[in-house]
């Protein structure tokens, strides 16, 4: 109950929201900044007749950012999450089909210079899948302090910091296994 | 007179996010280190044969199995473009590597250079078209020149000496090497360096 009452608490809703609206948004621009690379990227993973490839990077880049935009400022949040755990499962499928495949030399194409796919991307995009859920909440209806907005500004960026962090540390990983081969 | 509760929060905040900042800073750091002591040399433009050094020789076979001495004084110059099947960033810029051979036939061999499974790079070649280029598999190649990043070129002259070299990701890069080659700077970033140099006293701006 306490911890049901914590995670569909305002603040916590709001935090995650503001979080997750930005990763998507920014992604989807890294995206579409450089649409060529991300084209080259998607078909990489050899998932596409080659036909689709460009028509499919297109798409997902503009549906991770109708994502970002609808989780941020939509009311209606039910389509936003569809999306935006939509544009997560799509990424990981791609990425667990060919881990499995044993193709891990192939860039993620995560809008991250160079980072390749590896097990510990299917952990971030689980987690990140989770805390869009937690985004797209219905917040209980409480009065807001001047505190809160510290509260939420604070963790919002704390989230972000973290999301951060992940990246570089799965690329440090990457490279700290071809230093060991 | 503020509340020593809220006082505490703000400050706890303000120090998780600049401990948060501080995590960041340091994993990317370690992420440098990492690159700077791998094995076959870092991003670094002075890895490698220097500009202006001899390109070291390396023996290898075409695709078609022709033999080839890469580094040799030869009756043309080369570019050596290391790519990778898998590197969207080398695929981008193979078009742009086209128009180039054509533009600059009279003078220029462009080398295709990777490693790995030949069935691989035989759909890649196949893919893209790239039967027109001489494409080498040679790991020894890539390790003579110390190639950490891709996509990378070395400009080779005649007289078998480096002349431009440098990482490269767009086309503007890829035409700074043959500026770099015509002025003779030390690298692309050098040549870069000095044009952004020339800017900045043009504009009177330090």
């Amino acid at each position: 109950m306490g911890a049901q009452l914590l995670l569909t608490d305002p603040v916590v809703v709001a935090a995650f929201t503001a979080a997750c609206s930005v990763l998507l948004v920014f992604g989807a621009l890294t995206k579409l900044r450089d649409i060529a690379i991300f084209r080259y990227a998607v078909d990489n993973y050899r998932l596409l007749p080659s036909i689709l490839v460009p028509v499919f990077a297109w798409l997902y880049a503009l549906s991770e950012l109708a994502a970002g935009l609808a989780l941020g400022f939509a009311s209606e949040r039910t389509m936003a999450l569809i999306l935006a755990e939509a544009v997560v499962l799509a990424a990981s499928v791609a990425v667990l089909v060919n881990l499995l495949r044993g193709r891990r030399s192939i860039e993620c194409g995560c809008g991250i210079g160079g980072q390749q796919i590896a097990p510990g991307l299917l952990v971030r995009n689980l987690l990140l899948a989770l805390a869009i859920w937690l985004a797209s909440r219905t917040p209980l209806g409480r009065p807001l302090t001047s505190l809160d907005f510290f509260s939420w500004a604070g963790t919002a960026l704390a989230l972000l910091a973290l999301y951060v962090c992940a990246n570089q540390l799965l690329s440090n990983q990457q490279r700290l296994k071809e230093l060991h081969s | 007179m503020t509340d020593p509760l809220v006082l505490s929060v703000i400050v706890l905040w303000v120090l998780v996010l600049a401990l948060g900042l501080c995590v960041i800073a340091l994993s990317r750091q370690i992420g440098i280190l990492y690159e700077r002591i791998a094995p076959m040399g870092a991003l670094m433009i002075d890895s490698g044969p220097r500009v202006g050094d001899p390109a070291p020789v390396v023996d290898v076979s075409g695709w078609s199995g022709e033999a080839l001495s890469l580094g040799a004084p030869s009756a043309r110059s080369r570019l050596l473009f290391f790519v990778s099947p898998t590197c969207p960033v080398c695929k981008k810029l193979l078009p742009i590597m086209k128009s180039v051979a054509r533009r600059e036939a009279a003078w220029l061999d462009i080398v295709l250079s990777s490693d790995g499974e030949r069935p691989e790079h035989a759909e890649f070649r196949q893919r893209h078209a790239l039967e027109d280029f001489s494409y080498v598999l040679s790991q020894p190649l890539g390790l003579a020149h110390r190639i950490a990043k891709l996509p990378y070129c070395v400009l080779i002259d005649t007289q078998g000496v480096v002349r431009a070299k440098g990482l490269v990701n767009s086309r503007e890069q890829i035409e700074s090497l043959f500026t770099a080659f015509e002025t003779r700077a030390a690298s692309v970033q050098e040549h870069l360096d000095h044009v952004h140099a020339g800017a900045s006293a043009l504009s009177g701006t330090h």
